[in-house]
């Protein structure tokens, strides 16, 4: 009698593991699925800024080279690089004007059906001196998220190998 | 009365079992699913940008997903402008479709300058300082925004994979422009 009793609680308490992790299990899947969209997003964030890049590169010269100045009016400097990072944002920006980004995220969230956003936080020159040559990068910070699941992407990109004299 | 406690407990033993079972099976085709979902969009997104702005003729883009088991190949077939496919992975059994969507989420101007061409072409914008017209004394400096309408296309590729079992699609939207110039 002692002994079907205990092995009952064993049995009760086994089903009430199993159940509650079931449950939990239950829930990685939507996760699963929302932490690849959101992934996806961020890369298409990505291509946006590289593409910009590479149908502007002498535009992205001059915003990072007054960027970078010391003497620049930090007006001047906002207003350069807020123009060229409204192209990225995914939500509307001040002024009624509608980005590439936000028109982009639109047409996710249609194909999909899911509440996919994106954005690009940065997009810099990083030059790297070495013996001999000088290598740009174009580093961009960029972001996707799908629900609560956010996914972020630190990308270099080299874009060109220039020679020392 | 024991034996009646025992058998009240183990009652729902199988049906935990069960249910077990199915959420573990579905877990693991869930997870292939978008495997194959981020494998075949990664294959897209690194593929000639003329197979998928014009897959004419038909195109064949083979790629592979790696599984506990050995890597499992399969291939998509793209045709059209822009390009439509589908491809059939089979994983343990279990029959994964993928269907391939491309379209033009800007369409480039290809040097057409009119109003019309260049509504449609994805626009940038950048800022420069304002030009000075006229004789001296300039105008006090100033900047204005300018905007770039891109003469290439720029696409939209959106993958769906779904397993035999007639579970929930997962769809993947993702971007790809010509970055050859």
């Amino acid at each position: 009698m002692v002994t079907l009793l205990l092995l009952m609680m064993v049995l009760v308490t086994f089903v009430g593991l199993l159940h509650f992790s079931t449950r939990g299990q239950k829930g990685t899947h939507a996760r699963l699925f929302d932490q690849t969209r959101a992934l996806m997003a961020a890369r298409a964030a990505v291509e946006l800024a590289v593409y910009k890049y590479r149908v502007l590169p002498a535009e992205f010269y001059r915003v990072n080279r007054l960027v970078n100045a010391v003497t620049a009016d930090p007006a001047e400097r906002n207003f350069f690089q807020a123009v060229w990072m409204n192209d990225f944002s995914g939500k509307s920006v001040p002024g009624g004007f509608v980005s590439p980004a936000s028109l982009l995220v639109e047409s996710m969230r249609q194909e999909t059906g899911e509440p996919v956003e994106f954005g690009v936080e940065s997009c810099e020159l990083v030059t790297r001196k070495e013996s001999g040559y000088v290598k740009d990068y174009l580093r961009i910070r960029a972001w996707g998220a799908c629900r609560a699941e956010r996914k972020a992407l630190d990308q270099l990109v080299e874009v060109e190998i220039t020679h020392a004299p | 009365m024991a034996t009646m406690l025992l058998a009240l407990a183990a009652f729902p033993l199988i049906r935990s079992f069960s249910q077990s079972y199915e959420v573990a099976t579905r877990q693991v085709e869930q997870e292939s699913t978008a495997k194959i979902a981020e494998a075949a969009m990664n294959k897209l997104l690194s593929v000639r940008f003329d197979d998928l702005n014009s897959a004419i003729p038909a195109v064949s883009v083979p790629f592979e997903v790696e599984t506990p088991s050995g890597p499992v190949a399969a291939k998509i077939d793209l045709a059209g402008a822009p390009a439509q496919g589908t491809g059939t992975f089979i994983i343990g059994g279990t029959t994964y479709r993928v269907g391939v969507a491309v379209r033009r989420a800007f369409t480039g101007h290809r040097g057409i300058m009119t109003p019309a061409a260049t509504a449609k072409a994805l626009t940038f914008s950048y800022a420069v300082p304002a030009v000075s017209i006229g004789l001296p004394p300039p105008p006090p400096p100033g900047l204005v925004v300018a905007t770039y309408a891109c003469p290439d296309d720029f696409l939209g590729i959106l993958v769906r994979v779904s397993s035999g079992r007639g579970d929930r699609e997962l769809r993947l939207s993702g971007f790809r422009g010509d970055m050859r110039r």
